[in-house]
């Protein structure tokens, strides 16, 4: 199914019932009745979206989608493929399936993700696999990938998710992380890992790290070999091999918490 | 009362006792006023301090129309029948202000945000909003100033300057006063300053700690560490810019008082790190009652914003940015409060209490809101750039002057106003309650499906 956007809304669109689950298993006609919010009007899809049946599984959306929010949201399986820039919270609570963004989203992408797959081409807004306001805890599982650069609060108290960037984050990446991996290519910004309790943030560049972390060594951990692997094999992310074969420094924190999380540096 | 004057002019003087002044969160209730009842002044403001004076003294009733619609003259009822029909008509509506305002008026602001479907936020959202969030995320170990008074011996403030925003802090409630276990005063009390530099403020600090500019988390987080027992590092002047020796001295006269209290202001709240400084900060006074008693609290700037977040809160769940759009509140700073929602140009319709985002909102969100795609409501006691940009204006009274009421004193006290003379204007409560009347009627005409909910 392909749903192009024809109007672009003028306030924000929340538009949780595009999913595959709910779009590939009905008609034409009948998705262009569902119903979506234009602020705090209820509106059709056919209001903003032109619908063409294409035969396929993959749901396609297409259009300027800043405004729109929650594309994908509680998605458990299937796939979304978008053409254009996104609005906050896309996949949010995903449970599974695959959503690939051709552009930039917004901030919160994927709260509350807990399996499935997302991977942007360009750049992400704040709180990315971030937990909700109040919530000690995020996601719980999943993979989130972002070529481009990601603000702050990237992963703020995930468990068990990877998430791969390839160019710069903000501040607090990873902060009060319960476990999981974070991949930063690119700079990283300050307070890196705060209040993270286990987990591995690895850094590509030097970065300024907290004093409530303790240096342990410098080494060359095998693990990374296999997941520098994947990354090659999954991504279009350049690793180099001396990145791959190469020293890392290991600090270990938050003292605050646990003092379980690591830090890995690359040591150039 | 009359009496005469210097150039023996009999006067009608009134004298009220205890009145209380609004402009700040102290909400220092000890004023007396006097007021000249002819002119409709207010002569003197005893025991006010100089931005209480400032507040009192300066007020006067303006020569203006109670109601403006385009900038021309239309009754009371005509300008919120308007301001209800385009806020109906409005898909994403917000509303936002309400720090200046008593807390009858804003228990209306929730139910009329809910009706219309909008969203309703207050000043908080760019003074303490991060301490809101961070309240969520920590915990808030709080405490009244009564208590400060009587039992603090280590008062702590932090990225505030209270000898200029709150000048009276220090006598009534923190420093000098003379308490039920301080009786000498200062002299019980250790005062530390922590800022990124020497202000008025400074000079009632024994200790002054002048920190790297943005490196207070770095310092929290430190003193956090040295909770659980990790030692200071000795690189700790280049991460924060003091020296080990008088971080350890801190910790410890930290841990070894009585009572301690930190108040902490916008050079926290408003710098790099925002909910996470103001989070560090809580969790730091929360982890220090393993070893003795130890609260925190923001020192709030308007007079009412601390029962602004109060009234939303005890309505909605949320003390500000709350979204209502979709018939339940949602809480999501930077999603639904107004300076985003206004920079990204989202918002169709604004109805500005008690607030002046046209002077003070970064451009983008001046250039939506003063734009035709936006259709701006103000209710407001004085003529400020908002008002005059507003398709509808409405003057109301002064609050604490004009009109009675309960305001929230930064330590999350209610106390009652004593108002010093009448004005021709509406009150706040006034008009908003006629306006949440008219929401509601539409909002039932127009089948919204929460338009019977009913409110506290």
């Amino acid at each position: 199914m392909k749903l192009e956007l024809h109007t672009k809304p003028e306030v924000p669109l929340e538009a949780e019932s595009i999913t595959p689950a709910v779009i590939n298993k009905l008609k034409a006609k009948e998705i262009e009745k569902l119903k979506i919010y234009h602020g705090n009007r209820e509106v059709n899809i056919a209001d903003f979206f032109s619908i063409s049946d294409n035969k396929s599984e993959l749901l396609e959306v297409s259009g300027d989608m800043h405004k729109i929010k929650y594309l994908g949201a509680n998605m458990k399986s299937g796939e979304i493929q978008i053409e254009g820039d996104v609005g906050a919270h896309l996949g949010s609570a995903m449970s599974g399936g695959f959503i690939k963004v051709n552009g930039n989203t917004g901030d919160w992408i994927a709260p509350e993700m807990s399996g499935g797959r997302i991977h942007i081409t360009g750049n992400s807004g704040h709180c990315v696999a971030c937990a909700y306001r109040g919530a000690s805890k995020g996601t719980s599982g999943g993979e989130i990938i972002i070529e481009g650069n990601v603000k702050n609060e990237l992963g703020h108290g995930m468990s068990n998710t990877t998430i791969l960037v390839g160019g710069n984050t903000g501040d607090f990446t990873g902060v009060n992380m319960h476990s999981g991996t974070i991949l930063v290519l690119g700079e990283a910004g300050i307070r890196t890992g705060a209040g993270m309790k286990r987990g591995t943030i690895v850094c590509k560049n030097n970065i300024e790290v907290l004093p409530t972390f303790s240096y342990d060594c410098i080494y060359n951990p095998v693990y990374l070999k296999l997941f520098f692997k994947y990354v090659k094999e999954n991504t279009k992310f350049k690793i180099e091999e001396k990145f791959i074969n190469g020293s890392f420094h290991r600090w270990s924190g938050d003292a605050i918490e646990m003092n379980r999380g690591e830090l890995l540096i690359y040591s150039a | 009362m009359s009496v005469a004057s210097k150039d023996n002019k009999i006067i009608n003087e009134k004298i009220v006792e205890n009145a209380t002044c609004t402009f700040c969160g102290c909400c220092c209730d000890d004023i007396t006023l006097t007021v000249d009842m002819d002119k409709k002044v207010i002569t003197k403001a005893k025991d006010a301090c100089v931005l209480g004076k400032s507040w009192f003294l300066n007020h006067v009733i303006e020569d203006k129309p109670i109601a403006r619609i385009d900038g021309k003259e239309v009754s009371l009822d005509e300008a919120i029948d308007e301001a209800a029909k385009i806020l109906m008509e409005a898909k994403f509506p917000i509303l936002y202000g309400m720090s200046d305002t008593i807390c009858e008026a804003q228990r209306q602001c929730a139910p009329i945000m809910d009706d219309c479907g909008g969203t309703i936020d207050t000043t908080t959202s760019v003074c303490h909003g991060p301490s809101g969030m961070a309240f969520q995320g920590v915990g808030e170990p709080t405490m009244t100033l009564g208590e400060v008074k009587n039992r603090a011996d280590f008062v702590m403030y932090w990225g505030g300057n209270p000898a200029e925003a709150h000048p009276r802090h220090f006598a009534r409630y923190a420093v000098t006063p003379e308490g039920m276990y301080t009786p000498n005063g200062k002299d019980d009390r250790t005062v530390v300053i922590v800022d990124v530099r020497h202000t008025k403020t400074a000079g009632v600090a024994d200790i002054f700690l002048q920190l790297k500019p943005g490196k207070d988390f770095e310092l929290l987080w430190m003193l956090r560490a040295a909770c659980k027992g990790v030692d200071i590092p000795n690189d700790c002047k280049d991460i924060c810019g003091l020296d080990k020796e008088v971080v350890e001295d801190l910790f410890q006269r930290m841990k070894n008082c009585t009572y301690g209290v930190i108040f902490f202001g916008m050079g926290l709240t408003m710098s790099r790190g925002r909910h996470f400084n103001s989070g560090a900060l809580m969790a730091l006074a929360t982890d220090l009652n393993e070893f003795t008693h130890f609260v925190a609290k923001p020192a709030r700037g308007h007079g009412n914003v601390t029962g602004a977040d109060n009234v939303v809160s005890w309505q909605t769940g949320y003390p500000f940015g709350v979204n209502f759009s979709r018939g339940h509140p949602r809480f999501n700073p930077g999603e639904f409060t107004t300076v985003d929602t206004l920079s990204r140009h989202e918002a169709d319709a604004a109805l500005i209490i008690a607030s002046d985002p046209v002077a003070n909102f970064p451009k983008p969100a001046i250039d939506h809101i003063t734009s035709d795609k936006c259709k701006l409501i103000s209710i407001d006691t004085k003529n400020t750039p908002t008002s005059e940009a507003a398709h509808v204006s409405i003057q109301t009274s002064t609050y604490g002057i004009n009109t009675g009421g309960t305001v929230y004193r930064m330590d999350d006290v209610p106390i009652s106003l004593r108002p010093a003379f009448d004005s021709p204007f509406p009150s706040d409560l006034e008009v908003l309650t006629k306006l949440r009347k008219k929401v509601n009627e539409l909002s039932k005409k127009a089948n919204r499906p929460y338009a019977t909910k009913k409110y506290i």
